[in-house]
Formats: C-alpha cells, structure tokens, sequence
C-alpha cells in the first residue's frame, strides 16, 4: 500500500513537470513547436531530474536513552530546468516524503493524539533566471509545502556575477526567507493553536579557478530565525521517581514535559571546496565547513572526495568520507531530575553532543550531454548510536 | 631577547603565520589568469564542481533533520519543514 501511494505520487509529479508545461499554445489548442527546441547548437540547458531517495535512522536504546528515536523517509523529487532563451530560464522542483517515525508511533499511546508530527511532506518550487548581460545574472524563486502540521512559505533571489576580464571566477550571493505556519501539536495530543517561525538567510560564495588542474569554492551564509523554534511534538523526561503512562524505552519512571527553546537564534557557516585533478579521469576534493549559533553549537565538517573515471566517457565514481562533530546546545539535557525546572530544555538528540563518519559510494553512468543515471549509498556511524543509512538513484535526461 | 625566545617557543603566532601564508597563496592563484588553451582539464567529468540539484537538495533534507547545524532545504536558514 505504502509502495503503491508513493509509486503514484512520483508519476504525478513527473507528470506534472512535464516539458509541455514550458510550451506555447496557439489559438487552436494545439501545441506549437518551440524552434529553439528543434536547434542542437542553441547551447541551451533543457533537463528533467528525477531521484528516489531512502533514509533510515535505526534506535535501539541509542541517542536519547528515554526515546525512540527511529526514522524512515522514502523521497521522490524532480526537477525541471529549462531555458527559454539564452536570457530567460526557470526551474521546477516538485518533492514528497514519506516518514515513518517513532514521533508519530509514540503518539498513538494517546487518546486525544491527532497524528500530526508530519507524516507526509509535500513541496513545490518554482524558479527563474535572467541574464542581464555577459557578466550578470539574476535570479528568483517561490516555493511552498506542507505537512499535516506545517505550512511553509518561501521567497528568495540570487545575483551571479561573472567577470569577463579573465579572472576565471563567479561570485554568487543568494537571500531566501521562510515564513512557516505551524499547528502546536505536543507529544501527549494536546493541541496548543498555531504559531509562527521566520527564517532569513543569505549566503555568498566565491568560485575560483586557481591554476589549469585546481578549482575553489568559498563561501559564508549567515541566518536569522525567530518565532517558534521548538519541535512541538518533542517532549523532555522528568524522573520523578513516578510510573508513567506509557513506561520509557529505558523503564525510566518519570513524566514527559514539553521542550522548549529560545524564540530567536543567529547561525553562521563557513565553508569551502577545493578540487584538484590528479591525472586525466582522477580527482580529489577537500571540503570543510565550520559553523556557530548563539543557542551554544558549534560544529566542523570534513569531506574528503576521490573522483574516478572507470569507463572513458561512460562511468564514474565517487568516493567519499564525511566527518562530523558538533557540540550540545546549551539548553540540551538528556533528562531532568525533579527539581525547579529550567526555562529552556531540550532532548533532542539532533541538538545533542555527538560525532559522526560517514562513507559514502556512487557510481554516475552518462553520456555527454544525453542522460546521466546514478546509484549511490552512505552509511554513517554516529557516536551516540544512532547510525543512518542512505541511499538514492537518479535519472537526468537532457531534452 | 629574551621576549623574542618566548614568542618564536608559543605554538600560536607560526600556525597564524602558516595559515595567513596559506590563505595568500590561494588567493594569489586569483590574480593570475589561466589561459583558455590550459583549461581542457574542465572538461573532465571529474571536476565537475555542481552535485546536481537534485542530490544536493536530498542531502540538505536528510542533513537538516539528524543535524544540528544543517540549514534547511535549499538554504542555510532553517525553515521549511518541520523534518521528523
């Protein structure tokens, strides 16, 4: 059953960004034939995306040890990127997740439970772009999604800056805003009303080529968020010493209290990429990212990559580590003991102390310029115990 | 003399050194130009830099919603879906 919806929602949504979307239609109805389209040395970008992407994050009595902190995500999403002449393009991205968590699980044990926490997600985007002239570019896009429980609104723009002058780089900076509306469900069903978080962010980046054989990135993006931040349906353990309802994974005795968070916070991440070819059909990258926020985490990653051509012009490979710590909030507590209890708690282990490693495979079938097909898979192994394991296939047809 | 003893033992000013030295070099490759015949190196599809976009906006959801520092989906702001 769960195979077939989602089987049926990826067909609509590759329906629904069908290329005869970018069309014209004359008086008749019929669909004139665009003759840029019909032009191989136009040069210009006309693709649909698809991929298929699965999630899953095992608990046993790890992260949390009072919570089960299991989860399962299948994604479609596909995208559509089409110019319409070498100065006008847009982008279509449609998406839809299906989540299996221990948050809705939990949730039943209530009578009063309304089974929001989000067991579905849908979302739409839709994009343009405009060159101005040889050396700009600008760029905007809306989106919207939704879940049982949240409603989310975004606008943003982009401006890209190519200098002509042969210093062989592109500086792009972007800013986007999030206005979601949320229905304040906790985890014990009782239903607060709505509330409101706004997000902004703005990031630039500076892309680089430094000598014939090694290219850079760099970038920075500084985020605002206010309104409600918590994650209404998270609950904190009180051991009180009495029985609880429903006992916690760990036979803990004790009551469940709701999390919550201050109602703004500040984040900046630095980040970068640099990539050099070792010999025809090898590469290797290095990528870090190093990131702060006022609510006390502070976090480093690195990303080593070996890029490497297994059929000339047909199949490659990539290889890659992925390390990652991060600090607790500082409002972060795995429970509390039954005393006068703090303004700000969380237990959520996502704002939890942890290290990770992740390793990661792809393999990318293509022909130049046709169509592009990818596996790939990521496991990573998490301090804390709760390891995930990824994967996705992708399609891309150059139309 | 003795100050100066001090200062070259303290681990700290040579890593800001080394650092400051690394971060010129990068940044001095910027100002020189590679000329287009040098560039067929490109044209590899190893040094392809973009992911593709719909990799990249798999890997913001799943990041966003194990991690604490992760932004959101197609932006660093955190908004977006509620994410499990």
């Amino acid at each position: 059953m769960l195979l077939r919806s989602w089987l049926a929602t990826w067909v609509v949504l590759v329906a629904a960004a069908s290329p005869l979307a970018a069309q014209q239609l004359d008086g008749s109805g019929k669909v004139m034939p665009d003759p840029e389209l019909t032009d191989p040395s136009s040069g210009l970008t006309r693709s649909i995306a698809t991929r298929l992407g699965y999630f899953d994050q095992k608990d046993s009595i790890d992260g949390n040890p009072f919570l089960d902190e299991s989860l399962t995500v299948i994604e479609p999403v596909v995208i559509l990127d089409w110019d319409l002449s070498k100065d006008l393009g847009y982008t279509l991205k449609a998406a839809y997740d299906n989540v299996s968590s221990a948050s809705i699980d939990r949730l039943h044990n209530y009578p009063d439970q309304s089974g929001a926490s989000g067991d579905y997600w849908y979302g739409l985007e839709f994009g343009m772009r405009h060159r101005l002239d040889d050396e700009w570019r600008v760029g905007w896009h809306l989106g919207a999604s939704v879940e049982y429980d949240y409603r989310s609104l975004k606008a943003g723009g982009e401006t890209t800056w190519t200098p002509t002058d042969g210093r062989d780089a592109r500086v792009t900076t972007s800013l986007d805003m999030f206005l979601d509306d949320l229905d304040v469900i906790r985890f014990n069903g009782v239903d607060e009303g709505s509330d409101q978080r706004f997000s902004v962010a703005s990031t630039t980046q500076w892309y680089q080529i430094l000598s014939p054989r090694m290219h850079a990135l760099l970038g920075a993006t500084l985020a605002y968020q206010n309104g409600f931040l918590e994650t209404a349906y998270n609950g904190v353990v009180v051991e009180d010493g009495a029985t609880p309802p429903f006992p916690f994974d760990n036979g803990a005795l004790g009551t469940e209290i709701t999390e919550e968070l201050p109602d703004s916070r500040t984040r900046l991440a630095l980040f970068g990429r640099l990539r050099r070819q070792l010999v025809e059909g090898t590469a290797l990258e290095l990528g870090a990212r190093f990131y702060g926020d006022d609510w006390g985490i502070s976090s480093v990653t690195l990303e080593p990559r070996l890029y490497q051509i297994l059929l000339h012009d047909r199949l490659m490979m990539r290889l890659r580590y992925r390390y990652y710590t991060q600090s607790a909030a500082d409002d972060y507590v795995e429970s509390l003991p039954n005393a006068p209890l703090p303004e700000f708690r969380t237990s959520d282990s996502e704002l939890g102390e942890y290290d990770a490693h992740s390793v990661g495979l792809k393999f990318l079938w293509f022909r130049k310029g046709e169509w592009e097909f990818d596996i790939g898979g990521d496991y990573m192994l998490r301090e804390d115990g709760l390891d995930t394991m990824l994967a996705s296939i992708g399609w891309k047809t150059y139309l | 003399m003795h100050g100066a003893v001090t200062a070259s033992m303290d681990p700290k000013p040579r890593r800001r050194r080394i650092f400051v030295g690394t971060l010129l070099l990068a940044l001095s490759g910027a100002c020189n130009t590679v000329e287009y015949y040098e560039m067929q190196a490109y044209s590899d599809p190893v040094m392809e830099f973009d992911d593709g976009a719909t990799e990249t906006h798999w890997f913001q959801k799943v990041h966003y919603s194990v991690e604490g520092s992760a932004g959101g989906i197609g932006t660093g702001a955190g908004g977006g879906c509620g994410c499990y």
